[in-house]
């Protein structure tokens, strides 16, 4: 019953952490294009006993220690696009992420379209990230199709639409290994798998919205849920202790006085 | 007396074992594939009675004699849990009442699990949440693309073409399967047969196989029943103060 005391121990850490994941899932309810991630668990080590006066048959008794988290690993369900009519704005409708460029050089990726253009004309996540894309500064009119082509008059052209530029989504065979950074930024990782470059719309990658931005993916009623079962999982181990707990005090009030 | 005094005794240390189980099952609650593990008690004489029943022989175990010497075994519960739409596409669970499992190699040698939260390796293999490869007809899956389909049979699809299918085994005896770690079991080779008679659910995890409810009762149960063999022991304690003190006192 020593024993009991620490497995429940270990399911209450396990529920601990899996109220610290759908709390952080809940406060980013709001996070454009932000992704849930869940939790796994797994049983620990079982130790193999024989029993007091066991006769021989039957076989062997089995007493787990208890349970770990293993891994979290974000869930890349599509989230519900909402519109907001600025322009810059873009949201992937199905699989892919936009490959951006940050600060520092280094490459990330992001479901977050919430472009701007900075001082160089250049579409800017707001966290400084660039897309690689440049608009010239004299076009107007633009325009993003689904297949990702950017299209716009010049001013001083011949007022006819032309062709300034391409965005592309890039997939991942395995996009649950994705690093999340912050930032509704992710960074690739080895287990991501094959890394390809397509454009929108083409072998299985979704295509662009202009106008919209893609909400998070959390669902409020399943997160909701998941909070009350994992309190309720905690309760039922905190009970574990409750009761091995006292068993130990009546081991402990077998002699009395 | 001191016969009962050990009967309490094996009482309780029965009654401790199996709060460490109850508690196990409570804490594995969140863990994908988990099965159940419960406590059998037989007392001697049952067992005794069962096995002379079974030569034809006649079991006497007369009444008296009961000493309650118990043999014990714990035992892996084989229904289904529940299965819970996940959306990822690496996540396969086995739909059959409980009786399958998939295949897995690990460190330790092949095993059994039906933990279907499965994910991709860095080297591009199907593994378990604890990087053990999920086996196939043909060995260790390996996703080469960008489409991973498996169909209700245990076929896997990548990218359109059929590459393997699910090699999920069964116990012929269940009491054959050894924990290990990891929800995961090993057993014997003679033990296990390769079955072709399940259902894969992509996209689905199973959730571990017991009703919180009926743990939580037992978690009381075995603790009142603990309190109950303490209580006889210190019955036992007291006439055995009085037989010893009172009885036999010498004046």
């Amino acid at each position: 019953m020593m024993r009991a005391l620490y497995t429940a121990a270990s399911g209450m850490m396990a529920q601990q952490t899996n109220i610290d994941n759908i709390s952080n899932n809940l406060a980013n309810y709001q996070s454009t294009g932000f992704k849930k991630s869940r939790v796994s668990f797994q049983d620990l080590l079982y130790a193999s006993m024989d029993s007091p006066g066991s006769e021989g048959t039957g076989g062997k008794t089995q007493i787990g220690m208890g349970t770990r988290t293993v891994t979290t690993e974000k869930m890349f369900s599509q989230g519900q696009l909402q519109e907001t009519k600025s322009p810059w704005d873009v949201a992937i409708d199905g699989e892919g992420f936009f490959k951006v460029q940050m600060g520092d050089g280094s490459t990330a990726y992001s479901r977050d379209g919430s472009f701007k253009l900075d001082a160089n004309q250049e579409l800017t996540l707001s966290n400084g990230a660039k897309l690689g894309v440049k608009i010239p500064d004299n076009a107007s009119n633009i325009k993003i199709s689904a297949d990702g082509t950017i299209t716009g008059t010049r001013m001083n052209g011949d007022g006819k639409e032309e062709k300034l530029g391409q965005i592309h989504v890039t997939r991942f065979l395995n996009p649950a290994a994705l690093e999340a950074v912050g930032g509704n930024l992710f960074k690739e990782t080895p287990a991501c798998g094959k890394r390809t470059e397509e454009v929108p719309g083409t072998n299985g990658s979704g295509v662009l919205s202009q106008g919209y931005l893609e909400k998070s993916n959390i669902n409020i009623v399943e997160e909701m849920i998941n909070i009350v079962t994992a309190q309720r999982s905690f309760e039922m181990n905190q009970k574990g202790v409750q009761a091995a707990d006292e068993m130990i005090r009546q081991a402990n009030q077998i002699q009395k006085g | 007396m001191l016969d009962g005094m050990r009967m309490a005794t094996d009482g309780m240390i029965q009654m401790s074992m199996k709060q460490d189980l109850v508690t196990n099952n409570l804490a594995n609650v969140g863990v994908t594939g988990f099965r159940k593990e419960s406590l059998v008690v037989e007392s001697f004489s049952d067992v005794m009675q069962r096995e002379a029943n079974g030569k034809g022989e006649v079991g006497s175990t007369g009444g008296y004699e009961n000493h309650a010497r118990f043999t014990q075994y714990s035992r892996t519960s084989g229904g289904q849990g529940a299965l819970k739409e996940s959306g990822s596409p690496f996540d396969l669970a086995l739909d059959d009442n409980g009786k399958g499992f998939f295949t897995i190699q690990t460190p330790r040698g092949v095993e059994f699990t039906r933990g279907g939260d499965f994910k991709l390796s860095t080297s591009g293999h199907l593994v378990t949440s604890d990087g053990s490869f999920v086996l196939g007809q043909r060995g260790p899956i390996k996703v080469n693309g960008s489409n991973f389909k498996v169909s209700d049979d245990g076929v896997i699809n990548v990218d359109g073409k059929d590459v393997d299918r699910l090699l999920i085994s069964k116990f012929e005896d269940p009491k054959a399967m050894t924990r290990t770690a990891a929800s995961s079991f090993s057993a014997s080779s003679d033990a296990v047969v390769a079955t072709s008679d399940f259902h894969v659910k992509q996209g689905y995890t199973e959730a571990a196989n017991f009703n919180a409810l009926t743990e939580m009762v037992d978690l009381m149960q075995t603790m009142r029943n603990f309190e109950a063999n303490q209580k006889a022991l210190q019955s036992h304690d007291q006439r055995l103060q009085k037989a010893v003190n009172e009885l036999g006192r010498v004046r």
